[in-house]
């Protein structure tokens, strides 16, 4: 007899074409026991989405060459394979309009620029105990 | 001077008043430390060397999207190197990116002082950031 045993979902997708943020985004996930899978832009986020559902949640920024962080996530909740992943979304826009746009796009949680570690830490904490219902 | 003149020469008036400050705040630089994963190399030397290589490169786009007369893209680099800028504790530099934009948006033919501003603030800021990654890697072995 044969099992087949089902990997836990342990990896998450950060998209941001800024190194300072996408360095500091993925240490922090990295020290809540996860695996960050880093891409540069919108575009490349998409592409890996296309061939790889296998994320536990997604963080994108908004601002993005070739394919803003709304644009991926309005993709993301067309598809059901792609509808179950909790995606927060960080920005350093302030206009308000940009949340509520972020969230009717399906974003789960959004966190402003600049944050604090502490701040990062506990919105990752929610986003890893987020299940969206497809 | 008109209202917009008086406001505008307000939002560069408390940037000049700002570069008398420190370019860096060690405290907001020093609490990125809490990031830090278990076994990695050392986060914010990690993040100043993304940072010095990553800004001169966003600075030279803006030149050139100043000469193309490309304003979009030219906020665009500043909104990025905005966010950047402030989670590394460079304060005046984030004022002088917000200010960018704010020109781009509400006065596009006075863009060139607060560039020219931008450029000055970084060498302020590499000074003071290669100074914070000297002493933290004195204290690292293995970096040195």
């Amino acid at each position: 007899m044969s099992f087949t045993i089902k990997q836990p979902l342990l990896r998450v997708l950060i998209a941001d074409d800024d190194p300072v943020i996408r360095c500091l985004v993925a240490s922090s996930v990295k020290r809540a026991g996860y695996t960050p899978v880093e891409v540069n832009d919108g575009r490349e986020a998409y592409r890996t989405l296309q061939a790889d559902s296998n994320f536990k949640a997604a963080i994108f920024d908004m601002m993005m060459p070739f394919l803003e962080g709304i644009d991926v996530i309005r993709h993301m909740r067309t598809e059901n394979r792609l509808r179950r992943i909790p995606v927060m979304m960080i920005t350093s826009e302030s206009d308000p309009k940009v949340m509520i746009d972020s969230f009717a796009a399906g974003a789960t949680l959004y966190l402003p620029k600049p944050f604090t570690p502490e701040q990062l830490h506990s919105t990752l904490g929610m986003l890893f105990s987020t299940r969206v219902f497809a | 001077m008109n209202s917009l003149d008086s406001r505008m020469s307000i939002i560069i008036g408390d940037v000049w008043n700002d570069c008398v400050a420190v370019a860096i705040d060690v405290t907001a630089l020093g609490s990125l430390e809490s990031a830090q994963a278990d076994g990695e190399p050392d986060l914010i030397v990690e993040l100043i060397d993304l940072f010095l290589k990553d800004a001169p490169r966003r600075l030279a786009n803006m030149s050139t999207f100043l000469e193309d007369g490309d304003l979009h893209s030219l906020s665009r680099e500043a909104h990025c190197l905005k966010g950047s800028s402030a989670t590394l504790g460079a304060l005046v530099m984030t004022k002088l990116c917000q200010a960018v934009e704010n020109i781009v948006r509400d006065r596009p033919w006075e863009i060139a002082r607060p560039l020219s501003d931008l450029h000055h603030e970084f060498l302020r800021v590499l000074e003071a950031l290669s100074a914070e990654r000297h002493n933290r890697t004195a204290r690292l072995p293995a970096l040195r």
